[in-house]
């Protein structure tokens, strides 16, 4: 994997030594992403209004998420409710505003742990080698091999009923802890190549000590990696929070796309079809805005990884 | 996906290299088991339940003599470590346990449901495959032109579509304007095949999307790193007609790392299907798995995890073995 | 009642007190049939719950009940209040004639059922979905009689006890048929019927069954049946422990005393596996897949069941089950939600249109009444239930303004604390015969702001607000809290903190067992009765099987206690009702828990293949009735599948 020269890619630059005009060459950046990767500027745009509706809710939103309107239940589309309203006259558009705050909760929470841990693991790991490695990636096989989803269904199928838990908490902590091997040996990997690199080599011979090492040299080095991962984790991490609340597993009481899909769309559709549409139509914009960004900022960031399978790995 | 490890070549390179996989599989097991022992015997008593009271249900609560004799007959009276031992010592034996409801052995259910599961990953995959080499194959050679870009966005688009949401919109409206239903009873392959086959055909479709959409992508990949091999350039430069090099040569090669992720996603979607299990009424693992969990039928909780976790393993081995054979540049 | 009366029915109110009670009630009637033919309708999801109060609004059935098993009652509770009816759908209800006579055996019933069974033991089953599935293989010694073309009352007919004599208020004397055997398969090989089976079922009752409070008076020194011995091989005597009224409903009932036999304890499994003797047999049944029942050939009336047999799939998603009945694939569809009937029906006109019977539940919001509670005060316990806008949530549930904007009748009825099924007991709150606490349900949200300010709390209360979401009530029940929360908190500027406690360990032991022992508001499900008095006893008097449940708070009090014993020892139908509307009465102007605010009329569609659907009509809702089931046949002129 060749990261070590990362000043010299087209587009976008992550060196640590950027000078420090550094508006004018974000927005340079950017407008070479945007020339070279339309699709991937696409789907910045997308994530970056997800995030922002889910911080400006309050604002955005016409009504409250809960507010209910008895008079004007299950509209399809009218004036006053623009993509309608639920059984109860909840307003669908505020509660998928409302909606993009637990999705981007859940998913750069989830996303958060598990880039943490998994660069600790995955750097440290890959860079001291030896005996430290070999256990370190033997407990890495081991959780690897952990189905995913049973695991998630055991957990917070149980966890749910203890007292006083935060389901949202919980749901994030479970799917973080859970994709951290796999990253782990992403970037380990990636340590393994800039580990040898020269201007290692000759960090080493100034003296510097492992931990600076690792914070000032191979850090840099790997973090547009870490970057891609993370972006391409966020969409899986979506997809995997709607599955988990359409199966019952969400939190209560605040409105998420999976339990809008799940507990008003399936059973109210026929008669208000925005219902099931809305919600799902979210769901897959959001997955594809992170994918095709991250596949885009993959391609950038190193033209030789294109087409690898992405978060599969 | 574990990367294949490497051994200096040897006398007893491959049997060594079994013997550790061996040994890995058998740390994970014990880890999964942990966990699941931990969370069931433990935290959930400790802050929710006794299994007893569970299987006391409320006819039985605060009835001491009742709870001890239950106590007594589930093994609970042990101390935690001994709990684990004889658990473990049970699974050993092929015991699965039984559910606290029913009394039905999982091993019983987990005979007809796993079947099921497999099938349904399977064709999944399969369909998915059908799909996807295709389309990756026709994206490379014509690299850059439309089909390229329109399989490409096939590809994005459905790995963005959450599945489960599709079968969903597929019932209510194809029920709506065609009055149509999918096969409403569910029968076993050796029941009737045919029928079976309709069955399963409309889920395994759905459930293969996902994954369909990141082969695509890899068959271009690996197309197009294989369409630049010396070899295929031989090839060519034979005069071989361009078909016969696409398939001959080229096709052959790039298809075998999509061989392991085939290997490593099928279980994964195999424990996946417990959202399609649902919707359309099929008997397999997902859906066991989701009722106990609403029950809390600890027994099936654990044994369920359990199988998966071997399902996992044993095809984590399989691949990795497999790819020796398959990649001859791959030696002990 | 006449055929094509249905539309012409409920307008003209103001008739007798009575009648107008009834005409709520009546000419309603299909749900018990969609239970019959979808198993437990309208609790998806619903089967985990260990003893769960349980849950069925829309379409819990039962029909309009006087206090059944009491002269004179069936006559006057039948009688229909003729009415003319303003608005007419296109198309007309199902012809309510008995076609008995020309009936063609033959042939095997499509339904569908939500979930599967817990385990397949009716009497020691955690969940009610067991009697569900049992009743259908195991008879009672007493069953209600369905109505024919009318609502069921709640008459009793003979079961597996074919005639019967009461020698004394407390002893019933049962004389069982002779005719009746057991599965020909190993163990039970087909040998005869007899008392002692029946002990074994009543012991075992005594022992496992989660009902066993409501019934046994060993496990509950109210309850009224104190033994069941056998006289000799074919007659069994029940000793009860008072003069009990309901006493042969409660042998009837559903989800109490099934026949098991004796090879059930031990010879075979009888959570698994079952040998009965009812008019079917389970064939066939696969976990989470399907039930298949067919004919038992040896069932002891002869010429019944008419069918050869009924499948029933379990599909818990809604979406399939509906597009499973339009096309054709299942014949009836009991969870049809009430948004979808019109369009439905509009969508394929050949579908039959039932209304159906209204639900005898009635759950209720319920209040903390710690030392220094707010709702300690009448006062505002009353404000509350002002603030409740009845008419509107019942459209909002019931879909009323849809019904009709499509010119389908739609009444709404208000509960009183009983529910508005029970017509002929239920006192109506909308009318006069309540007395000053009808004011209480009345919507008025300037009345309850005086009532809150002259208790204290002019800008209404800041507390805590539980319910239950986690599915064990149905999907919708968390949408009746919602909307309950939003009229309190819009009308009397309550400032209400949501928590979804835990079923299991926080819910029923801390809020619905907690005899009021918590902060603030809840609200919480109760189950169906077979008799008024097995609901009021239950959930209201301080010694019932449910003594610790918190609608009460923690004393009770001594009036309802006193007018609820009072009631249940009345033999005579008419005084014992006026006891009933008195404690009803009371019950308003105290308002210790608010009920909930009612139901309206609801739909089911059938295909019309159905011979006789519509027409034998069950009295239980929520149990599987197999009474009416046997009478269904196969109409092959009629089928276009």
């Amino acid at each position: 994997m060749a990261i070590t020269t990362p000043a010299n890619l087209p587009g976008i630059s992550f060196s640590r030594n950027a000078d420090r005009r550094l508006p004018q060459r974000w927005l340079f950046a950017l407008g070479g992403f945007a020339r070279h990767k339309p699709l991937g500027f696409f789907g910045l745009i997308v994530v970056l209004a997800l995030i922002g509706t889910a911080i400006f809710a309050p604002s955005i939103a016409p009504y409250q998420p809960n507010k209910l309107d008895l008079r004007h239940k299950l509209v399809v589309s009218s004036a006053r409710h623009r993509l309608g309203t639920d059984k109860t006259g909840r307003d669908v558009l505020s509660r998928l505003i409302y909606g993009a705050r637990v999705s981007i909760t859940v998913g750069f929470g989830a996303v958060a742990i598990t880039t943490v841990f998994a660069s600790l693991i995955g750097m440290v790991s890959g860079y001291r080698g030896g005996w430290f490695d070999s256990v370190v990636q033997r407990f890495v096989d081991a959780w690897q091999a952990m189905p995913g989803l049973i695991i998630l269904i055991t957990f917070l199928g149980i966890v749910r009923r203890l007292p006083g838990v935060n389901l949202l908490l919980a749901m994030i902590l479970a799917i973080g802890v859970l994709g951290i091997a796999g990253t782990s040996r992403l970037i380990r990997s990636a340590v393994l190549a800039v580990r040898s690199a020269p201007f290692i080599e000759s960090a080493h011979a100034s003296g510097a000590g492992g931990l600076r090492i690792l914070v000032y040299y191979i850090f840099p080095n790997v973090f547009p990696l870490i970057l891609v991962a993370a972006t391409l984790g966020l969409g899986g991490v979506i997809l995997a929070e709607a599955s988990l609340s359409f199966l019952g597993f969400g939190p209560a009481g605040q409105p998420s796309w999976g339990q809008m899909l799940s507990v008003d769309g399936r059973e109210y559709m026929r008669a208000q079809p925005g219902l099931a549409l809305w919600p799902g139509i979210c769901i897959g914009l959001a997955v594809f805005g992170f994918n095709v960004f991250g596949d885009a900022l993959r391609d950038v960031i190193d033209p030789r990884l294109r087409g690898s399978g992405g978060k599969r790995r | 996906m574990s990367p294949p490890h490497r051994f200096p070549v040897g006398e007893n390179a491959v049997g060594r290299y079994v013997a550790q996989r061996l040994m890995l599989a058998g740390m994970t097991l014990v880890i999964v088991s942990l966990i699941v022992f931990t969370l069931l015997r433990v935290v959930v008593p400790l802050f929710y339940a006794d299994a007893v009271d569970l299987i006391a249900g409320e006819y039985g609560h605060g009835d001491p003599a009742l709870t001890k004799q239950l106590r007594h007959d589930y093994g609970l009276s042990n101390s935690l470590p001994s709990q684990y031992a004889g658990w473990v010592g049970q699974l050993a034996r092929g015991d699965l346990g039984k559910s606290l409801f029913n009394g039905r052995p999982v091993s019983l259910e987990i005979k007809d449901r796993l079947p099921v599961s497999f099938e349904l990953g399977l064709i999944g995959i399969l369909s998915g495959l059908l799909l996807a080499v295709p389309m990756g194959v026709v994206a490379a050679v014509r690299q850059d032109r439309w089909p390229d870009y329109v399989f490409r966005t096939f590809a994005i688009v459905s790995h963005s579509v959450p599945g489960f949401w599709l079968a969903i919109v597929i019932i209510t409206f194809g029920s709506l304007w065609f009055n149509w239903a999918p096969p409403l009873k569910f029968r076993y392959l050796q029941q009737d095949p045919i029928a079976h086959i309709k069955i399963m055909l409309l889920p395994a479709l759905l459930i293969g999307l996902t994954p369909s959409a990141g082969l695509v992508r890899i068959v271009r990949t690996q197309m197009l790193e294989v369409l630049r091999q010396d070899y295929v350039r031989t090839a060519r430069a034979k005069g071989l007609g361009n078909s016969t090099v696409i398939f001959r040569h080229a096709l052959r090669n790039a298809l075998i790392p999509v061989v392991t992720v085939i290997g490593l996603s099928l279980v994964t979607l195999i424990a996946g299907t417990a959202l399609f299990e649902s919707i359309f009424s099929l008997p397999g693992m997902g859906q066991y798995l989701v009722t106990s969990v609403s029950k809390l039928d600890y027994p099936v909780i654990m044994s369920t995890n359990i199988i998966f976790a071997l399902l996992i393993v044993a095809s984590n081995l399989a691949v990795d073995l497999s790819y020796t054979v398959l990649d001859p540049r791959i030696r002990y | 009642m006449a055929d094509g009366g249905y539309w012409n029915r409920s307008g003209r109110r103001r008739l007798s007190r009575r009648d107008a009670l009834r005409t709520a009630a009546v000419g309603i009637g299909g749900v018990a049939f969609a239970a019959a033919c979808s198993g437990s309708n309208s609790n998806a999801g619903n089967n985990n719950a260990a003893a769960k109060p349980a849950s069925s609004v829309a379409a819990a059935g039962g029909s309009s009940s006087a206090v059944a098993g009491t002269p004179g009652s069936a006559a006057s509770a039948a009688a229909v209040a003729p009415a003319t009816k303003q608005a007419t759908p296109s198309s007309p209800l199902l012809p309510r004639t008995d076609t008995s006579a020309k009936a063609v055996p033959g042939s095997v019933f499509q339904g569908y059922t939500t979930a599967d069974a817990t385990n397949l033991d009716p009497l020691s089953s955690p969940s009610f979905t067991a009697n569900a599935v049992g009743a259908y293989m195991y008879p009672r010694l007493i069953q209600f009689k369905p109505g024919v073309g009318v609502p069921a009352i709640g008459d009793v007919a003979p079961g597996f006890a074919e005639s019967w004599e009461q020698p004394e208020p407390t002893r019933l004397v049962l004389h069982l048929r002779k005719n009746a055997i057991w599965d020909k398969r190993a163990p039970t090989s087909g040998r005869p019927v007899d008392a002692d089976d029946v002990i074994f079922s009543w012991n075992k009752f005594v022992d496992k069954s989660v009902s066993r409070k409501d019934l046994a008076n060993s496990t509950n020194p109210q309850a009224p049946i104190q033994s069941i011995t056998a006289i000799d091989k074919y007659t069994v005597e029940v000793k009860a422990a008072f003069p009990y009224g309901p006493l042969l409903n409660s042998l009837a009932f559903g989800r109490y005393l099934h026949i098991m036999p004796k090879e059930s304890d031990g010879g075979f499994d009888p959570r698994n596996d079952t040998r009965g003797f009812g008019p079917w047999t389970l064939s066939n049944y696969q976990r989470s897949v399907k039930f298949e029942y067919r004919k038992n050939p040896d069932y002891y009336i002869k010429d019944r069941p008419f069918l050869d047999g009924f499948d029933y799939p379990i599909i818990p998603e809604y979406a399939s089950a509906l597009a499973q009945f339009r096309a054709k694939k299942i014949w009836s569809f009991g969870g049809l939600r009430q948004e979808d009937v019109v369009s439905t029906k509009k969508d394929l006109p050949d579908l039959l249109l039932d209304q159906n019977a209204l639900s005898r539940t009635n759950w209720v919001i319920y209040f903390g009444l710690q030392p220094g509670s707010p709702f300690l005060d009448d006062r505002v316990r009353r404000a509350v239930s002002m603030l409740i806008d009845r008419d509107t949530w019942i459209d909002t549930f019931y879909n009323v303004s849809d019904f009709k904007k499509a010119g389908y009748p739609a009444d709404i009825v208000w509960h009183s604390h009983v529910s508005s099924g029970y017509a002929g007991i239920w006192t109506d709150p909308k009318g006069k015969d309540l007395g000053e606490g009808a004011a209480n349900f009345a919507f008025n949200q300037a009345e309850a702001k005086k009532l809150l300010t002259a208790a204290g709390f002019p800008n209404g209360i800041d507390t805590e607000y539980r319910f239950i979401s986690t599915g064990e009530y149905g999907t919708i029940f968390p949408k009746y809290c919602d909307v309950f929360k939003g009229m309190l908190e819009d009308g009397g500027g309550f400032k209400l903190q949501q928590i979804n406690p835990d079923y299991q360990t926080e819910y029923l032991p801390k809020i619905y067992y907690g005899k009021g022992d918590f902060k603030g508001i809840a609200v919480g499900a109760s189950t169906e009765y077979p008799d008024a008095d097995g609901y009021m006893f239950a959930y209201y008097h301080t010694q019932g099987p449910r003594e610790k449940v918190a609608f009460m708070g923690n004393g009770g009090d001594a009036k309802s206690d006193s007018l609820i014993e009072a009631q249940r020892k009345e033999l005579d139908f008419n005084k014992r009702i006026a006891i009933i509307k008195e404690w009803q009465s009371y019950m308003a102007t105290k308002m210790l828990m608010v009920p909930f605010p009612g139901q309206a009329t609801t739909y089911s569609l059938y295909w019309p293949w159905i011979g006789n659907v519509g027409v034998y009509r069950a009295y239980q809702g929520e149990t599987n009735p197999d009474e009416t089931l046997q009478t269904l046949w196969f109409d092959k002129s009629k089928f276009t599948g």
